[in-house]
Protein backbone atom coordinates (compact mmCIF):
# COMPACT_ATOMS: atom_id res chain seq x y z
CA UNK A 1 0.00 0.00 0.00
CA UNK A 2 1.06 3.23 -0.80
CA UNK A 3 -0.17 7.15 -0.56
CA UNK A 4 0.41 10.38 -2.45
CA UNK A 5 -0.27 13.09 -1.95
CA UNK A 6 -1.32 15.59 -4.50
CA UNK A 7 0.95 19.12 -4.23
CA UNK A 8 -0.79 22.50 -3.73
CA UNK A 9 -3.05 22.72 -6.56
CA UNK A 10 -1.71 26.74 -7.54
CA UNK A 11 1.59 27.27 -8.66
CA UNK A 12 3.49 30.23 -9.58
CA UNK A 13 4.03 29.07 -13.17
CA UNK A 14 3.24 27.04 -15.55
CA UNK A 15 6.26 25.35 -16.07
CA UNK A 16 6.25 24.58 -12.20
CA UNK A 17 2.98 23.36 -12.57
CA UNK A 18 4.04 21.10 -14.93
CA UNK A 19 7.25 19.47 -13.44
CA UNK A 20 5.25 18.63 -10.06
CA UNK A 21 2.12 17.13 -12.44
CA UNK A 22 4.55 15.07 -14.11
CA UNK A 23 6.61 13.99 -10.34
CA UNK A 24 3.27 13.32 -8.99
CA UNK A 25 2.26 11.17 -12.03
CA UNK A 26 5.67 9.46 -11.46
CA UNK A 27 5.54 9.29 -7.74
CA UNK A 28 2.18 7.38 -8.26
CA UNK A 29 3.66 4.84 -10.80
CA UNK A 30 6.39 4.59 -8.13
CA UNK A 31 3.74 3.26 -5.22
CA UNK A 32 1.55 1.29 -8.15
CA UNK A 33 4.43 -0.59 -8.75
CA UNK A 34 5.20 -1.03 -4.99
CA UNK A 35 1.74 -1.99 -4.09
CA UNK A 36 2.15 -4.07 -7.11
CA UNK A 37 5.21 -6.18 -5.40
CA UNK A 38 3.05 -6.45 -2.14
CA UNK A 39 0.26 -8.32 -3.95
CA UNK A 40 -2.13 -5.84 -3.42
CA UNK A 41 -2.77 -4.78 -6.70
CA UNK A 42 -5.73 -6.73 -8.77
CA UNK A 43 -5.49 -5.33 -11.98
CA UNK A 44 -3.96 -2.51 -14.19
CA UNK A 45 -5.76 0.56 -16.29
CA UNK A 46 -4.23 0.26 -19.52
CA UNK A 47 -4.16 2.71 -22.27
CA UNK A 48 -7.96 3.21 -23.62
CA UNK A 49 -9.11 1.89 -20.63
CA UNK A 50 -8.50 -1.71 -21.12
CA UNK A 51 -8.52 -3.83 -17.53
CA UNK A 52 -5.64 -6.45 -17.53
CA UNK A 53 -6.50 -8.68 -14.35
CA UNK A 54 -3.71 -10.13 -12.43
CA UNK A 55 -2.91 -13.17 -12.33
CA UNK A 56 -2.49 -13.54 -8.44
CA UNK A 57 -6.55 -13.07 -7.81
CA UNK A 58 -7.50 -15.53 -10.14
CA UNK A 59 -4.91 -18.13 -8.20
CA UNK A 60 -6.95 -16.66 -5.02
CA UNK A 61 -9.74 -17.82 -6.46
CA UNK A 62 -8.55 -21.00 -6.95
CA UNK A 63 -6.42 -21.32 -3.44
CA UNK A 64 -10.51 -21.08 -2.36
CA UNK A 65 -11.81 -23.51 -4.06
CA UNK A 66 -9.19 -25.75 -3.26
CA UNK A 67 -9.87 -25.15 0.49
CA UNK A 68 -13.58 -25.72 -0.03
CA UNK A 69 -12.80 -29.09 -1.36
CA UNK A 70 -10.75 -29.39 1.59
CA UNK A 71 -13.28 -28.56 3.99
CA UNK A 72 -15.90 -31.33 1.87
CA UNK A 73 -13.32 -33.67 2.41
CA UNK A 74 -13.07 -33.23 5.96
CA UNK A 75 -16.46 -33.79 6.62
CA UNK A 76 -17.56 -37.35 7.89
CA UNK A 77 -20.36 -37.79 5.77
CA UNK A 78 -20.69 -38.73 2.53
CA UNK A 79 -21.87 -35.68 0.75
CA UNK A 80 -23.52 -36.51 -2.66
CA UNK A 81 -24.56 -34.02 -5.39
CA UNK A 82 -27.13 -35.22 -7.81
CA UNK A 83 -28.71 -33.78 -10.50
CA UNK A 84 -32.55 -33.94 -11.15
CA UNK A 85 -31.71 -36.81 -13.58
CA UNK A 86 -30.73 -38.91 -10.00
CA UNK A 87 -27.45 -38.42 -12.02
CA UNK A 88 -24.42 -37.77 -8.92
CA UNK A 89 -22.21 -34.91 -10.31
CA UNK A 90 -19.69 -34.84 -7.32
CA UNK A 91 -19.11 -36.73 -4.28
CA UNK A 92 -16.66 -35.74 -1.43
CA UNK A 93 -13.57 -37.76 -0.27
CA UNK A 94 -15.75 -39.59 2.41
CA UNK A 95 -17.10 -41.92 0.17
CA UNK A 96 -14.30 -44.16 -0.39
CA UNK A 97 -14.02 -44.50 3.53
CA UNK A 98 -17.73 -44.91 3.85
CA UNK A 99 -18.42 -47.60 0.98
CA UNK A 100 -15.15 -47.89 -0.64
CA UNK A 101 -15.42 -46.22 -3.85
CA UNK A 102 -13.26 -43.76 -5.31
CA UNK A 103 -15.15 -40.55 -5.87
CA UNK A 104 -14.32 -40.72 -9.96
CA UNK A 105 -15.98 -44.33 -9.62
CA UNK A 106 -19.86 -42.65 -8.91
CA UNK A 107 -19.37 -39.74 -10.47
CA UNK A 108 -21.55 -40.04 -13.59
CA UNK A 109 -23.77 -42.77 -11.92
CA UNK A 110 -27.17 -42.86 -11.50
CA UNK A 111 -27.61 -42.79 -7.40
CA UNK A 112 -30.53 -45.54 -7.51
CA UNK A 113 -29.00 -48.04 -9.32
CA UNK A 114 -27.06 -48.06 -6.01
CA UNK A 115 -29.82 -48.01 -3.83
CA UNK A 116 -31.65 -51.54 -2.67
CA UNK A 117 -34.58 -52.29 -5.25
CA UNK A 118 -36.51 -52.36 -1.88
CA UNK A 119 -36.02 -48.97 -0.99
CA UNK A 120 -36.01 -47.37 -4.38
CA UNK A 121 -39.27 -45.90 -3.64
CA UNK A 122 -38.72 -44.16 -0.82
CA UNK A 123 -35.96 -42.74 -1.62
CA UNK A 124 -37.03 -41.66 -5.16
CA UNK A 125 -39.77 -40.23 -3.38
CA UNK A 126 -37.81 -38.03 -0.90
CA UNK A 127 -35.70 -37.28 -3.81
CA UNK A 128 -38.71 -36.11 -6.17
CA UNK A 129 -40.48 -33.65 -3.40
CA UNK A 130 -36.84 -32.26 -2.42
CA UNK A 131 -36.33 -31.54 -5.84
CA UNK A 132 -39.18 -30.04 -7.41
CA UNK A 133 -39.42 -28.25 -4.09
CA UNK A 134 -42.39 -29.70 -2.60
CA UNK A 135 -40.17 -30.48 0.80
CA UNK A 136 -37.59 -28.04 1.95
CA UNK A 137 -35.47 -31.12 2.88
CA UNK A 138 -36.18 -35.02 3.76
CA UNK A 139 -34.65 -37.96 6.10
CA UNK A 140 -34.84 -41.22 4.76
CA UNK A 141 -32.86 -44.27 5.23
CA UNK A 142 -32.19 -47.09 2.78
CA UNK A 143 -29.63 -49.30 1.96
CA UNK A 144 -26.40 -48.01 0.01
CA UNK A 145 -24.36 -50.80 -2.60
CA UNK A 146 -20.71 -50.84 -1.25
CA UNK A 147 -17.72 -51.25 -3.34
CA UNK A 148 -17.82 -55.08 -2.04
CA UNK A 149 -21.05 -55.92 -3.30
CA UNK A 150 -22.47 -54.98 0.56
CA UNK A 151 -25.89 -53.30 1.19
CA UNK A 152 -25.36 -50.48 3.74
CA UNK A 153 -27.79 -49.07 5.88
CA UNK A 154 -27.67 -45.10 5.29
CA UNK A 155 -29.27 -42.29 7.08
CA UNK A 156 -29.99 -40.02 4.18
CA UNK A 157 -30.58 -35.96 4.78
CA UNK A 158 -31.60 -34.12 1.59
CA UNK A 159 -31.43 -30.71 0.54
CA UNK A 160 -30.77 -28.27 -2.21
CA UNK A 161 -28.19 -25.49 -2.48
CA UNK A 162 -30.04 -22.51 -3.99
CA UNK A 163 -27.82 -20.29 -4.41
CA UNK A 164 -24.96 -21.98 -6.03
CA UNK A 165 -27.00 -25.12 -8.31
CA UNK A 166 -30.72 -24.51 -8.06
CA UNK A 167 -31.65 -27.84 -9.73
CA UNK A 168 -29.31 -30.06 -7.35
CA UNK A 169 -30.16 -32.19 -4.47
CA UNK A 170 -27.57 -32.97 -1.41
CA UNK A 171 -27.27 -36.28 -0.33
CA UNK A 172 -25.77 -36.24 3.20
CA UNK A 173 -25.22 -40.16 3.97
CA UNK A 174 -24.22 -41.43 6.94
CA UNK A 175 -23.90 -45.04 8.17
CA UNK A 176 -26.61 -46.21 10.22
CA UNK A 177 -24.25 -48.20 13.38
CA UNK A 178 -27.09 -48.46 15.84
CA UNK A 179 -28.91 -51.59 13.99
CA UNK A 180 -27.76 -55.13 14.07
CA UNK A 181 -28.44 -55.28 10.47
CA UNK A 182 -25.82 -52.38 9.40
CA UNK A 183 -24.71 -54.38 6.55
CA UNK A 184 -25.91 -56.81 4.84
CA UNK A 185 -25.52 -59.02 1.50
CA UNK A 186 -26.32 -57.53 -2.03
CA UNK A 187 -29.06 -59.13 -4.16
CA UNK A 188 -27.46 -62.30 -6.46
CA UNK A 189 -27.18 -60.40 -9.26
CA UNK A 190 -25.35 -57.30 -8.30
CA UNK A 191 -22.75 -59.34 -5.53
CA UNK A 192 -21.69 -61.23 -8.34
CA UNK A 193 -21.74 -65.39 -7.98
CA UNK A 194 -24.28 -68.20 -8.23
CA UNK A 195 -27.82 -67.31 -7.24
CA UNK A 196 -28.75 -69.71 -3.96
CA UNK A 197 -31.36 -72.19 -5.36
CA UNK A 198 -34.42 -70.19 -4.00
CA UNK A 199 -38.18 -71.25 -4.32
CA UNK A 200 -39.48 -68.33 -5.68
CA UNK A 201 -36.50 -67.40 -7.61
CA UNK A 202 -36.81 -71.03 -9.54
CA UNK A 203 -40.53 -70.09 -9.65
CA UNK A 204 -39.78 -66.54 -11.67
CA UNK A 205 -37.68 -68.27 -14.14
CA UNK A 206 -39.81 -70.72 -14.46
CA UNK A 207 -42.97 -68.59 -15.56
CA UNK A 208 -41.00 -66.31 -17.33
CA UNK A 209 -39.49 -69.09 -19.58
CA UNK A 210 -43.10 -70.96 -19.95
CA UNK A 211 -44.67 -67.30 -21.16
CA UNK A 212 -42.09 -66.90 -23.90
CA UNK A 213 -43.33 -70.00 -26.29
CA UNK A 214 -46.87 -68.49 -26.26
CA UNK A 215 -45.95 -65.09 -27.81
CA UNK A 216 -45.59 -66.66 -31.20
CA UNK A 217 -48.51 -69.30 -30.95
CA UNK A 218 -50.53 -66.51 -30.09
CA UNK A 219 -49.49 -64.37 -33.15
CA UNK A 220 -49.51 -67.85 -35.21
CA UNK A 221 -53.39 -68.01 -34.22
CA UNK A 222 -54.23 -64.38 -35.13
CA UNK A 223 -53.26 -65.19 -38.88
CA UNK A 224 -54.92 -68.10 -38.96
CA UNK A 225 -57.67 -66.41 -37.95
CA UNK A 226 -57.88 -63.81 -40.58
CA UNK A 227 -57.22 -66.30 -43.55
CA UNK A 228 -60.25 -67.25 -45.44
CA UNK A 229 -59.01 -70.31 -45.65
CA UNK A 230 -59.73 -71.59 -42.54
CA UNK A 231 -63.03 -69.68 -41.64
CA UNK A 232 -64.90 -72.95 -40.91
CA UNK A 233 -62.11 -73.50 -38.03
CA UNK A 234 -62.39 -69.90 -36.86
CA UNK A 235 -64.26 -71.43 -33.59
CA UNK A 236 -61.74 -73.65 -32.52
CA UNK A 237 -59.03 -71.24 -33.18
CA UNK A 238 -60.81 -68.58 -31.14
CA UNK A 239 -60.85 -71.05 -28.11
CA UNK A 240 -57.44 -72.05 -29.07
CA UNK A 241 -56.59 -68.29 -28.57
CA UNK A 242 -58.44 -68.13 -25.41
CA UNK A 243 -56.57 -70.50 -23.64
CA UNK A 244 -53.13 -69.60 -24.77
CA UNK A 245 -53.86 -65.87 -23.47
CA UNK A 246 -55.24 -66.98 -20.02
CA UNK A 247 -52.33 -69.67 -20.07
CA UNK A 248 -49.96 -66.16 -20.48
CA UNK A 249 -52.31 -64.56 -18.12
CA UNK A 250 -51.38 -66.74 -15.18
CA UNK A 251 -48.41 -67.27 -15.99
CA UNK A 252 -47.67 -63.63 -15.66
CA UNK A 253 -49.47 -63.54 -12.47
CA UNK A 254 -47.18 -66.57 -11.07
CA UNK A 255 -44.09 -64.39 -12.30
CA UNK A 256 -45.28 -61.38 -10.29
CA UNK A 257 -46.21 -63.63 -7.43
CA UNK A 258 -42.43 -64.79 -7.39
CA UNK A 259 -41.20 -61.11 -7.91
CA UNK A 260 -43.29 -59.86 -5.16
CA UNK A 261 -42.22 -62.83 -2.71
CA UNK A 262 -38.60 -61.79 -3.09
CA UNK A 263 -39.71 -58.42 -2.54
CA UNK A 264 -38.00 -57.60 -6.46
CA UNK A 265 -40.77 -55.11 -7.67
CA UNK A 266 -39.25 -52.95 -9.65
CA UNK A 267 -40.96 -49.29 -10.05
CA UNK A 268 -41.01 -46.66 -12.52
CA UNK A 269 -42.52 -44.04 -10.53
CA UNK A 270 -43.97 -41.04 -11.77
CA UNK A 271 -46.23 -38.42 -10.84
CA UNK A 272 -49.67 -39.82 -11.72
CA UNK A 273 -53.71 -39.11 -10.87
CA UNK A 274 -55.02 -41.69 -9.38
CA UNK A 275 -58.26 -40.88 -9.99
CA UNK A 276 -57.33 -41.45 -14.11
CA UNK A 277 -56.00 -44.83 -13.09
CA UNK A 278 -59.42 -46.12 -11.43
CA UNK A 279 -61.35 -44.67 -14.57
CA UNK A 280 -58.36 -46.30 -16.84
CA UNK A 281 -59.03 -49.62 -15.08
CA UNK A 282 -62.89 -49.33 -15.10
CA UNK A 283 -62.49 -49.14 -19.11
CA UNK A 284 -59.94 -52.07 -19.33
CA UNK A 285 -62.57 -54.30 -16.92
CA UNK A 286 -65.41 -52.84 -18.89
CA UNK A 287 -66.55 -55.63 -21.10
CA UNK A 288 -66.23 -57.99 -18.04
CA UNK A 289 -68.28 -55.45 -15.87
CA UNK A 290 -71.33 -55.60 -18.66
CA UNK A 291 -71.07 -58.96 -19.05
CA UNK A 292 -71.95 -59.73 -15.80
CA UNK A 293 -74.28 -56.78 -15.92
CA UNK A 294 -72.68 -55.00 -13.28
CA UNK A 295 -73.35 -51.45 -12.22
CA UNK A 296 -70.84 -49.28 -11.06
CA UNK A 297 -71.16 -45.82 -9.05
CA UNK A 298 -68.33 -43.74 -8.68
CA UNK A 299 -67.34 -41.44 -5.88
CA UNK A 300 -64.01 -39.69 -6.78
CA UNK A 301 -64.72 -37.02 -4.07
CA UNK A 302 -60.92 -36.72 -2.90
CA UNK A 303 -59.41 -33.14 -3.33
CA UNK A 304 -55.57 -34.67 -3.59
CA UNK A 305 -55.32 -37.46 -6.10
CA UNK A 306 -51.88 -37.34 -7.58
CA UNK A 307 -49.54 -40.13 -6.27
CA UNK A 308 -46.17 -41.13 -6.79
CA UNK A 309 -46.43 -44.82 -8.59
CA UNK A 310 -45.76 -46.95 -11.18
CA UNK A 311 -48.35 -46.07 -13.87
CA UNK A 312 -49.14 -50.06 -14.94
CA UNK A 313 -48.57 -51.59 -11.46
CA UNK A 314 -50.86 -48.97 -9.69
CA UNK A 315 -53.73 -50.15 -12.27
CA UNK A 316 -52.33 -53.71 -11.79
CA UNK A 317 -53.34 -53.45 -8.24
CA UNK A 318 -56.99 -51.63 -8.99
CA UNK A 319 -57.54 -53.74 -11.37
CA UNK A 320 -57.12 -56.45 -9.34
CA UNK A 321 -59.36 -55.40 -6.85
CA UNK A 322 -62.24 -54.85 -9.63
CA UNK A 323 -61.66 -58.04 -10.96
CA UNK A 324 -62.07 -59.21 -7.29
CA UNK A 325 -65.17 -57.29 -6.58
CA UNK A 326 -67.13 -58.12 -9.96
CA UNK A 327 -65.72 -62.12 -9.74
CA UNK A 328 -67.58 -62.27 -5.95
CA UNK A 329 -70.63 -60.21 -7.42
CA UNK A 330 -73.95 -61.91 -8.14
CA UNK A 331 -75.08 -61.35 -11.62
CA UNK A 332 -76.65 -57.77 -11.67
CA UNK A 333 -75.26 -56.64 -8.50
CA UNK A 334 -73.37 -53.29 -8.10
CA UNK A 335 -69.66 -52.29 -6.95
CA UNK A 336 -68.64 -49.03 -5.58
CA UNK A 337 -65.71 -47.27 -5.76
CA UNK A 338 -64.79 -43.82 -3.90
CA UNK A 339 -61.81 -41.87 -3.06
CA UNK A 340 -61.15 -39.76 0.17
CA UNK A 341 -58.27 -37.69 1.52
CA UNK A 342 -58.84 -39.50 4.70
CA UNK A 343 -55.97 -37.45 6.29
CA UNK A 344 -53.25 -35.25 5.45
CA UNK A 345 -51.37 -36.46 2.28
CA UNK A 346 -53.08 -39.27 2.30
CA UNK A 347 -55.63 -40.75 -0.02
CA UNK A 348 -57.85 -43.91 0.40
CA UNK A 349 -59.28 -45.89 -2.25
CA UNK A 350 -62.58 -47.85 -1.22
CA UNK A 351 -63.59 -50.90 -3.49
CA UNK A 352 -66.83 -52.23 -2.14
CA UNK A 353 -68.73 -54.82 -3.36
CA UNK A 354 -72.33 -56.35 -1.96
CA UNK A 355 -71.52 -59.32 -2.86
CA UNK A 356 -70.82 -63.19 -1.23
CA UNK A 357 -68.43 -61.69 1.94
CA UNK A 358 -65.93 -62.95 4.04
CA UNK A 359 -66.43 -64.87 7.35
CA UNK A 360 -64.33 -62.91 9.88
CA UNK A 361 -62.40 -66.48 10.47
CA UNK A 362 -60.94 -65.99 6.39
CA UNK A 363 -60.47 -62.32 6.82
CA UNK A 364 -56.89 -62.66 7.89
CA UNK A 365 -55.91 -65.04 5.22
CA UNK A 366 -57.33 -62.86 2.59
CA UNK A 367 -54.12 -61.56 0.87
CA UNK A 368 -52.31 -65.42 1.57
CA UNK A 369 -51.39 -66.60 -1.36
CA UNK A 370 -53.96 -69.60 -2.88
CA UNK A 371 -56.36 -68.75 -0.68
CA UNK A 372 -59.46 -68.59 -2.18
CA UNK A 373 -62.21 -69.34 0.88
CA UNK A 374 -63.11 -72.30 0.71
CA UNK A 375 -62.39 -75.20 -1.64
CA UNK A 376 -66.21 -75.13 -3.26
CA UNK A 377 -64.86 -71.43 -4.24
CA UNK A 378 -61.92 -72.30 -5.89
CA UNK A 379 -64.00 -74.38 -8.08
CA UNK A 380 -66.80 -71.67 -8.74
CA UNK A 381 -64.30 -68.84 -8.89
CA UNK A 382 -61.20 -69.98 -11.04
CA UNK A 383 -57.87 -68.63 -10.94
CA UNK A 384 -54.95 -69.16 -9.13
CA UNK A 385 -55.77 -66.92 -6.39
CA UNK A 386 -52.49 -64.88 -6.58
CA UNK A 387 -54.57 -61.63 -7.36
CA UNK A 388 -55.09 -60.10 -3.95
CA UNK A 389 -51.69 -61.19 -2.85
CA UNK A 390 -50.01 -59.44 -5.67
CA UNK A 391 -52.36 -56.67 -4.99
CA UNK A 392 -51.13 -56.07 -1.49
CA UNK A 393 -47.09 -56.86 -2.55
CA UNK A 394 -47.53 -54.36 -5.11
CA UNK A 395 -48.90 -51.61 -2.84
CA UNK A 396 -46.77 -52.35 -0.44
CA UNK A 397 -43.71 -51.38 -2.82
CA UNK A 398 -45.63 -48.44 -3.33
CA UNK A 399 -45.16 -47.41 0.44
CA UNK A 400 -49.08 -48.03 0.93
CA UNK A 401 -51.32 -50.17 2.35
CA UNK A 402 -54.32 -52.34 1.21
CA UNK A 403 -56.80 -53.88 3.64
CA UNK A 404 -59.71 -55.68 3.64
CA UNK A 405 -63.44 -55.48 6.06
CA UNK A 406 -66.45 -57.56 5.64
CA UNK A 407 -69.31 -57.62 7.73
CA UNK A 408 -69.58 -61.33 7.41
CA UNK A 409 -70.62 -63.93 4.92
CA UNK A 410 -73.08 -62.36 1.90
CA UNK A 411 -72.28 -58.89 3.35
CA UNK A 412 -69.56 -57.93 0.61
CA UNK A 413 -66.23 -56.67 1.18
CA UNK A 414 -64.62 -53.59 0.89
CA UNK A 415 -61.24 -52.82 -0.13
CA UNK A 416 -59.27 -50.18 0.98
CA UNK A 417 -55.85 -48.90 -0.99
CA UNK A 418 -54.52 -46.35 1.35
CA UNK A 419 -51.76 -44.33 -0.96
CA UNK A 420 -49.58 -41.28 0.09
CA UNK A 421 -50.31 -38.04 -2.15
CA UNK A 422 -47.24 -35.63 -3.66
CA UNK A 423 -48.57 -31.59 -3.72
CA UNK A 424 -50.28 -31.32 -6.98
CA UNK A 425 -48.01 -29.18 -9.93
CA UNK A 426 -51.02 -27.98 -11.27
CA UNK A 427 -54.76 -27.09 -10.06
CA UNK B 1 -10.78 17.85 -10.21
CA UNK B 2 -14.04 16.29 -11.31
CA UNK B 3 -16.56 16.14 -8.52
CA UNK B 4 -19.70 14.43 -8.59
CA UNK B 5 -22.58 16.34 -6.90
CA UNK B 6 -22.48 14.36 -3.97
CA UNK B 7 -19.04 14.35 -3.27
CA UNK B 8 -19.06 18.25 -3.36
CA UNK B 9 -22.52 18.77 -1.77
CA UNK B 10 -20.81 16.54 1.29
CA UNK B 11 -17.43 18.31 0.88
CA UNK B 12 -19.46 21.59 1.50
CA UNK B 13 -20.67 20.33 5.10
CA UNK B 14 -16.75 19.25 5.53
CA UNK B 15 -16.87 15.80 5.40
CA UNK B 16 -14.64 13.45 4.33
CA UNK B 17 -15.35 12.07 0.47
CA UNK B 18 -14.14 9.46 -1.02
CA UNK B 19 -13.64 7.40 -4.17
CA UNK B 20 -12.23 3.47 -4.67
CA UNK B 21 -11.69 2.26 -8.26
CA UNK B 22 -11.97 -1.88 -7.53
CA UNK B 23 -12.18 -4.07 -10.20
CA UNK B 24 -15.47 -6.22 -9.49
CA UNK B 25 -14.91 -8.82 -7.24
CA UNK B 26 -11.50 -9.41 -6.83
CA UNK B 27 -9.97 -10.40 -3.66
CA UNK B 28 -7.88 -7.18 -2.89
CA UNK B 29 -10.40 -4.99 -4.17
CA UNK B 30 -12.97 -6.02 -1.96
CA UNK B 31 -10.79 -5.98 0.90
CA UNK B 32 -9.61 -2.43 0.23
CA UNK B 33 -13.47 -1.59 0.25
CA UNK B 34 -14.17 -3.51 3.63
CA UNK B 35 -11.03 -1.99 5.06
CA UNK B 36 -12.08 1.12 3.78
CA UNK B 37 -15.62 0.99 5.02
CA UNK B 38 -14.34 -0.42 8.74
CA UNK B 39 -12.09 2.96 8.63
CA UNK B 40 -15.05 5.60 7.83
CA UNK B 41 -16.92 3.90 10.30
CA UNK B 42 -15.01 3.84 13.00
CA UNK B 43 -13.28 7.79 12.35
CA UNK B 44 -16.20 9.85 10.43
CA UNK B 45 -19.56 8.27 11.64
CA UNK B 46 -22.07 9.96 9.54
CA UNK B 47 -20.21 12.21 8.05
CA UNK B 48 -18.41 10.48 5.12
CA UNK B 49 -19.09 9.46 1.51
CA UNK B 50 -17.63 6.37 -0.47
CA UNK B 51 -18.08 6.69 -3.70
CA UNK B 52 -16.99 3.17 -5.38
CA UNK B 53 -16.20 2.26 -9.51
CA UNK B 54 -15.80 -0.83 -10.78
CA UNK B 55 -12.87 -0.30 -13.37
CA UNK B 56 -14.23 -3.62 -15.30
CA UNK B 57 -17.61 -1.36 -15.51
CA UNK B 58 -16.49 2.42 -16.15
CA UNK B 59 -12.83 2.29 -17.03
CA UNK B 60 -13.13 5.45 -18.43
CA UNK B 61 -13.66 7.08 -15.33
CA UNK B 62 -10.66 5.07 -14.11
CA UNK B 63 -8.32 6.92 -17.08
CA UNK B 64 -10.15 10.33 -16.34
CA UNK B 65 -8.62 10.67 -12.83
CA UNK B 66 -5.59 8.94 -14.18
CA UNK B 67 -5.33 5.54 -11.99
CA UNK B 68 -2.99 2.98 -12.78
CA UNK B 69 -3.98 -0.24 -11.16
CA UNK B 70 -7.09 -1.42 -8.56
CA UNK B 71 -8.03 -1.03 -5.81
CA UNK B 72 -7.08 2.78 -5.52
CA UNK B 73 -8.57 4.83 -2.73
CA UNK B 74 -8.95 8.18 -3.18
CA UNK B 75 -9.58 11.11 -0.85
CA UNK B 76 -11.23 13.66 -2.63
CA UNK B 77 -12.04 16.10 0.35
CA UNK B 78 -11.02 17.67 2.55
CA UNK B 79 -7.72 19.36 0.65
CA UNK B 80 -5.41 17.66 -0.08
CA UNK B 81 -6.11 15.49 -2.39
CA UNK B 82 -4.43 11.96 -1.36
CA UNK B 83 -4.30 8.65 -2.97
CA UNK B 84 -3.63 5.53 -1.51
CA UNK B 85 -2.83 2.55 -3.51
CA UNK B 86 -3.67 -1.02 -2.07
CA UNK B 87 -6.00 -3.04 0.14
CA UNK B 88 -5.64 -0.58 3.29
CA UNK B 89 -4.21 -3.42 5.17
CA UNK B 90 -1.88 -1.85 6.90
CA UNK B 91 -3.95 0.75 8.85
CA UNK B 92 -1.54 2.42 10.87
CA UNK B 93 0.00 3.90 7.46
CA UNK B 94 -3.34 5.02 6.16
CA UNK B 95 -4.58 6.53 9.26
CA UNK B 96 -0.81 8.46 9.25
CA UNK B 97 -1.13 9.16 5.70
CA UNK B 98 -4.71 10.93 6.12
CA UNK B 99 -3.24 13.02 9.74
CA UNK B 100 -5.46 11.02 11.82
CA UNK B 101 -4.98 9.77 15.45
CA UNK B 102 -3.06 6.35 15.27
CA UNK B 103 -4.56 3.12 17.77
CA UNK B 104 -1.33 3.41 19.59
CA UNK B 105 -1.21 6.92 20.75
CA UNK B 106 -5.14 6.64 21.47
CA UNK B 107 -4.59 3.81 23.80
CA UNK B 108 -0.63 5.19 25.17
CA UNK B 109 -2.88 8.53 25.59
Amino acid sequence: MSVVTEAPPFHPTHHVGKAAALALRLAEAENALHALTLGQVDAIIGPGGKTYLLRPAQELLRQSERQQQALLDSVADVLTVVNRGGVILSVNRAVRRVLGYAPEEVVGNTLFKLIHDADISVAYSAFFNVVEGYHESATVRFRHLTRDGLYCWMEATLGKLPDVSPKCVVFSLRPITNTSKGVEPALPETAGGQPPPDKDRFLAMLSHELRIPLTPVLFGVAELQADVRFAEARPTLAMIGRNIELQARLLEELNDFAAVGQHKVRLRLEAIDAHEAVRFVLEICGSEIAEAAIEVRLDLAASESMVLADSLRLQQVMWNLVKNAVKFSPRGGSISIASVNDAPGGLALEFADHGVGIVPELLPLVFDPLQQGDDSMQHRYGGLGLGLFIAKGLTEAHHGTLTVASAGRGQGATFRLGLKTIAQTTR
Amino acid sequence: MNSSPAASNAASHGAYVFQIYVAGGAPNSVQALANLYALCREYFPGSHRIEVIDVLKEPLRALEEVILVTPTVVKVSPAPRQQIIGNLSQEEEVLRALGLPQKEQKENG
